[in-house]
């Protein structure tokens, strides 16, 4: 909404923007306005409270007032805003006042309690020059070249560098050899939430030999803590998130409850039965590449919790196609699919279940998890359905089209989609069978997790990183 | 006998660390709107971005006209979302004196 306001300014018309009262909104609004070249542009700030039909009449004075108030000096000025450049030595200190002056001033969001400015809120390893000219050894490229922030949530125009990802990798906890992973995350945009409601996450996949190479875990507790390059990877793309991507928990990241995956990052398997995802996604088995989910992303470990039986021991451990339809049926909100199998599953489903190929239980997938035509029309998330006709991550295009045609999505609108439908019509719950996206990962033993995100994942080369 | 065992802060290496953060372009920025010298007269859009009260933006272009009976208040639900307007939203946002913008979210 801020940017918007910013450029109905612009465009010559006096605007007042009627916003909730908090702290991390106003804040974000602030910068926003300030993104698009206009000083702040002026508010009423609302009880947030969404029970409310109408507002106390003392509001309407206060809109009046903004719309007919003479501006002040500071709205009518115009200039060139110079932000901090944040280059060079940060300060000298021992390892307690290096956490201290990182951690800032922790002021923070009043509901949430104080938020670190540079850390995730664990003590980091200090960033000497020593350390970050070690961990920039990891890469060949120039520690000036520019990295392109490619996050579609944050609208933030951050100027970063290989030796500021290498700062952010070496405060990680990262090893050297991790680098080209770490600027892999960096060009995908790292972690930078939403700044709205709703739990926006980040999730990343390696594919391809650089997994074995700095020993990632594709095996037995791959969500899990233990293996140093997963944990710093996904610290790291958290701290890229905050220091070079802008994020701010109850600034501009304000999601009510927070994402499963902030970050969450782990390896493909390499004994796949079928291709890995590197060739999948248009590379070749020897390259390497990760895949990043933004948004609504979830992946739901392995459970057998509802084991009852010796009966439904056998289901919950082995699980079918038809048990992941089921699950997969239960999603909301998302246009795409994620289905990870341990290798010995991926092994029973080829043979038993007859997918010879990856492709085979992406149609299946996609095929099978629908809704009913009437439970579409009545579901507020009806909108997803149309979701083909948007850009980016909705839509079969790739970041990379050279290597990957683009997957057949249904481009009708949701409207189109159903009209013409009985009320018991199957409608297909994702955007297209290449929105379902299958990784083979795990420990040894039959078990499957399952979730969803916005289309398929996008993918980034991590060999031009190295 | 304790002190032997707990280093004095003089002893503690120090440690020169380098700038984590990224920075901001520079903006070229232009000063606001001149306000209206009063609302007699003039058209107000009262424009509802859809969040998640319906009603308020509703109300707030009801309250207006009652407050000042000559201003023509025009509330408008865009058909884009958010962000996301279409290029009817922007004709209408720019047909007025003034917009008042919001989506009570």
């Amino acid at each position: 909404m801020s940017r918007v306001a910013a450029l109905l300014e612009k465009k010559g018309m006096p605007v007042v923007q009627e916003s909730f009262e908090d702290p991390g909104i106003n804040r974000t609004a602030k910068q926003s306005f300030m993104r698009e070249g206009v000083p702040a542009v002026r508010e009423v700030l609302t009880p947030q409270d969404t029970t409310l039909k109408a507002l106390p009449w003392e509001y309407t004075r206060k809109f009046i007032d903004a719309l007919t108030r003479p501006l002040t000096r500071d709205e009518m000025a115009s200039g060139i805003h110079e932000p901090p450049r944040n280059e060079g030595v940060f300060m000298t200190g021992t390892y307690d006042e290096v956490q201290k002056a990182f951690e800032g001033e922790l002021v923070g969001h009043p509901s949430i309690g104080p938020i670190a400015e540079m850390t995730d809120g664990l003590p980091v390893t200090p960033p000497t020059e020593k350390r970050v000219a070690e961990m920039l050894k990891g890469t060949s490229h120039d520690p000036d070249e520019p990295i392109v922030f490619t996050g579609v949530w944050n609208s933030a125009k951050y100027l970063a560098t290989v030796r500021k990802v290498a700062i952010n990798a070496v405060m990680a906890g990262c090893k050297p050899e991790y680098l080209p992973v770490a600027l892999a995350i960096a060009e995908a945009g790292a972690c930078v939430g939403y700044p709205g409601d709703s739990s926006f996450g980040h999730l990343f996949v390696v594919s391809g030999p650089i997994a074995k190479e700095i020993g990632m875990n594709s095996g037995f507790c791959y969500l899990a803590p233990g293996n140093p390059a997963n944990m710093t990877l996904q610290r790291a793309g958290a701290l890229i998130g905050i220091n070079l991507g802008g994020a701010i928990f109850g600034i501009n990241v304000l999601e009510r409850t927070g994402p499963l995956h902030w970050g969450t990052i782990f390896a493909e398997d390499e004994n796949t039965p079928w291709e890995g995802l590197n060739e999948h996604f248009g590379y070749k088995p020897d390259e390497s590449i990760l895949l990043s989910w933004e948004g609504k992303v979830q992946l739901v470990p392995f459970q057998n919790i509802e084991v009852k039986s010796a009966e439904t021991l056998q289901e919950n451990q082995v699980g079918t196609p038809e048990h992941a339809v089921a699950a997969l049926k239960t999603l909301t909100n998302v246009t795409g699919a994620i289905l990870s199998l341990t290798p010995d599953t991926a092994c029973i489903w080829k043979e038993q279940y007859g997918f010879g190929a990856m492709r085979d239980l992406q149609n299946y997938i996609y095929e099978h998890v629908t809704w009913k035509q009437r439970v579409w029309a009545k579901n507020y998330w009806l909108h997803t359905l149309g979701r083909g006709r948007q850009s980016g991550y909705y839509t079969g295009t790739s970041n990379h089209p050279d290597r990957l045609e683009a997957y057949a999505v249904d481009t009708r609108s949701s409207t189109e989609r159903l009209a013409r439908l009985p009320g018991d019509a199957d409608v297909p719950k994702f955007v297209g069978p290449g929105a379902v996206t299958v990784i083979v990962a795990g420990g040894t033993g039959n078990a499957w997790s399952w979730g969803g995100g916005y289309g398929r994942p996008l993918a980034y080369s991590i060999d031009k990183w190295r | 006998m304790k002190n032997a065992t707990i280093p004095h802060k003089s002893d503690e290496p120090m440690y020169t660390v380098l700038d984590p953060r990224a920075r901001e372009p520079e903006i070229e920025f232009r000063g606001l709107n001149p306000r209206l010298p009063a609302l007699d007269n003039k058209k107000i859009i009262v424009a509802n971005l859809h969040g998640g009260n319906e009603e308020i933006m509703e109300s707030i272009a009801a309250d207006l006209k009652k407050a000042v009976s000559s201003c023509d208040v025009v509330y408008y639900p865009t058909r884009g979302r958010w962000s996301d307007l279409t290029p009817e939203d922007w004709e209408m946002l720019l047909s007025g004196d003034a917009v008042i913008l919001g989506h009570n979210y």
